[in-house]
């Protein structure tokens, strides 16, 4: 193991190797920027200029990109408010009004501290259970994930705040648009009314950007003011970014926490980073005794959401590397890698190729140290941006929104989903309505409904007995019950305090 | 949510409380559709989108008759007891304060004028109208030097370079770069 890694790190440090890794987080951090270009579209697009290279420089290019997609995601989802990709969309919620505020530097500080800190952890898990993860990995079977996928809904609870109800109605909402495409049983197209670019489903990326980046241009537009609207003075000072960088190492146990989350989740294949921001996030919330400033511009949510999303990698890699099951899409494309370097996953890479594997966990652990030094250097340039006249990034943003909802399928449609769901996402914060649990419903409608006719077609009424589901309600139950608590203890305080306020009025 | 008018308190309220019964009412329309097309695909398929839209068709009746209960009881209350001016200010000031502080989206939305909202409509809606018609590079162009010179109100210098180089750098990066095919419109003219 230590000659492995000894032996992973030489070549990683090779000049070549560096020097592709370098090239490839540039291609990677800039795509990561761009809505809708996240890891697995840039993966796939630049898999081919792998051919020709050995497998330690094939993977420095290719995980070295990866990896910094994710910090390139969270810079323009704390600065413009628009996901640079799906897994970055939880960084929205508290960074972009921390930004608002004129806080852009102390967010993005946070973030990129604890996005560093998270990446670093998932690599490390990466290389201590490599090589003891599958009997555990093997352990889970669809009636395990099912029951994870419903501890993720039960955060909704969280994530609602006070509209209970109509988190749940929304809910509701987004279970019934995963349900549009074919269902995974017998394969009817559900909800798509004979149009052919529904039987797929709908895609995430464009229901994010347009959630929440439609909603952010319309301000722009009405307010014709900057991004920023905080003093002006300190908006990208170090002063500023040390105080987020301080942030996120004060809340150590937090970014610990989030990545372990992210990490976790990550393992399991197929539910990926979109699923481990939110639960993440929800976990934040309800842990955090500053809970209703969540979603106003909590440090908090920005910490948690952060951790997830480079510690999801190191996740998604155990699957992939140990069995060749990829934990999520951009691990999918990278096992073409493996087939165009000549590797198989499985038993080889944590054997005779385990150097081959440990540079892996050290070029991400160098990618990510790498962009998050670059970035935070570039803070003070970034931040700028948030101070140019909202009416002037307008027509850029616009651009945007179309280009991120269109790349991912090439599909038209996918442009007017955004456009839908811009509509969705303004009413929603016109008049109050909770816009994450329908999100949140979106991401994991499909997972549960085919882990669902998966557990019961292969284990029949039987699978809800099975000790990890069992465990794994439990959990759900407890969250439930302490969620509701919160709630109503929150209610008697509220109902308390005006009443005393009452008292000293009259 | 304090009422502007306090002496219309109860009014008020029941006026805040239309967008919620039209919202959930629409959605119990949605989840009342979904449940009558659902009925018509063999039970594998149907079960799932049955049981969601069971759901949310009650969540959405709850929120329907919580919201008229609580506009009634809003009403009786305004109709026993005006709210003293002096209070209603002070707390109105200090909510006003805190939405300030919070810079809330919502805030902007609700208090955006009509006009100022359908002027933004007509932008956006022009735009998404021309890159239909006429692809993302030749819209993106057009609508940036109108944007911005009669929207942010800059030079027609200014508004040209901006669209240039937005559009420039675009072009470089989808049609060499990364090699990818954007919104072409329906006349496909780039």
């Amino acid at each position: 193991m230590i000659e492995a890694l000894t032996s992973g790190l030489t070549q990683v440090l090779e000049p070549m190797t560096f020097m592709t890794m370098l090239l490839g987080m540039v291609i990677g951090f800039m795509t990561g920027l761009l809505p809708g270009l996240g890891g697995p579209v840039t993966l796939a697009i630049m898999l081919p200029f792998a051919f020709g290279m050995d497998p330690v420089q094939g993977f420095a290019f290719l995980i070295g990109m990866w990896v910094v997609t994710s910090t390139g995601g969270d810079v323009t989802s704390v600065l413009f408010g628009i996901p640079g990709e799906p897994t970055s969309a939880a960084a929205v919620l508290d960074g972009y009004p921390l930004t608002r505020k004129g806080q852009s530097g102390r967010a993005l500080g946070a973030i990129l501290m604890s996005s560093a800190i998270g990446g670093v952890f998932g690599m490390v898990v990466l290389a201590l259970t490599i090589t003891l993860i599958r009997p555990v990995v093997l352990a889970l079977g669809p009636p395990e994930f099912f029951a994870l996928t419903i501890l993720g809904l039960t955060f909704v609870i969280t994530l609602a705040g006070k509209n209970l109800l109509k988190g749940f109605i929304m809910v509701a909402f987004g279970l019934l648009v995963a349900s549009v495409g074919m269902d995974p049983e017998i394969g009817v197209p559900r909800y798509a009314f004979g149009n052919m670019a529904f039987w797929d489903g709908i895609s995430i990326v464009p229901i994010v950007i347009g959630l929440f980046g439609g909603a952010e241009v319309l301000q722009l537009m009405l307010s014709k003011r900057s991004i920023s609207q905080g003093p002006q003075a300190d908006v990208s000072s170090r002063t500023q970014q040390m105080r987020g960088i301080l942030d996120a190492l004060r809340n150590w146990w937090l970014v610990l926490r989030s990545a372990a989350i992210g990490t976790i989740i990550g393992m399991l294949p197929g539910l990926g980073g979109s699923v481990s921001q939110w639960i993440a996030y929800g976990n934040a919330k309800q842990t955090s005794k500053n809970s209703a400033r969540f979603g106003k511009g909590a440090i908090e949510g920005v910490i948690a959401a952060g951790a997830t999303s480079n510690s999801k990698d190191g996740g998604q890699l155990v699957p992939t590397i140990a069995f060749g099951i990829p934990g999520g899409a951009a691990t999918a494309v990278l096992l073409g890698g493996f087939m165009i370097l000549g590797l198989a996953p499985g038993e080889e890479m944590l054997t005779i190729n385990l150097d081959v594997t440990m540079s892996m966990v050290w070029i991400a652990i160098f990618a990510n140290i790498i962009a998050v030094a670059i970035a935070l250097a570039g803070i003070k340039y970034l931040t700028k941006l948030t101070q140019v006249s909202g009416p002037v990034l307008v027509p850029a943003i616009l651009l945007l929104l179309v280009v991120g909802s269109f790349a991912v399928n090439n599909s038209v449609m996918d442009v007017f989903v955004m456009i839908a769901s811009a509509a969705i996402g303004v009413v929603c914060l016109r008049w109050d309505w909770p816009r994450v649990p329908f999100l949140l419903a979106i991401v994991l409608g499909g997972f549960v409904e085919s882990y669902l006719s998966l557990s019961m077609s292969i284990f029949g009424a039987d699978w809800i007995s099975r000790p990890g589901v069992i465990a794994m309600l439990v959990i759900t139950l407890l969250s439930v019950a302490f969620a509701i608590r919160s709630n109503i203890l929150g209610s008697k305080k509220q109902r308390a305090q005006k009443k005393t306020d009452q008292k000293v009025s009259s | 949510m304090i009422d502007t008018d306090t002496n219309l308190g109860g009014k008020t309220s029941l006026r805040k409380k239309i967008p919620d019964l039209v919202i959930s009412f629409g959605l119990l329309a949605l989840f009342t559709t979904g449940f009558v097309i659902a009925l018509a695909w063999p039970p594998e398929a149907g079960r799932f989108p049955l049981a969601i839209t069971i759901v949310g068709g009650l969540c959405s009746v709850l929120l329907l008759v919580k919201t008229i209960l609580d506009t009634r009881n809003v009403q009786r209350r305004s109709t026993s007891t005006t709210p003293g001016k002096e209070d209603t200010e002070t707390t109105e000031i200090a909510e006003d304060e805190e939405k300030m502080e919070d810079f809330d989206a919502g805030y902007l939305f609700t208090t955006a004028g009509k006009k100022t909202w359908a002027v933004v409509l007509i932008w956006v809606g022009a735009f998404f109208l021309l890159t239909y018609i006429a692809g993302i590079y030749l819209a993106g162009a057009i609508f940036a030097v109108i944007y911005l010179r009669f929207g942010a109100k800059k030079s027609w210098t200014f508004s040209i370079i901006y669209a240039a180089v937005l559009i420039g750098i675009l072009w470089g990066l989808f049609n060499y770069f990364l090699a990818l095919p954007l919104p072409r419109g329906i006349l496909g003219l780039v």
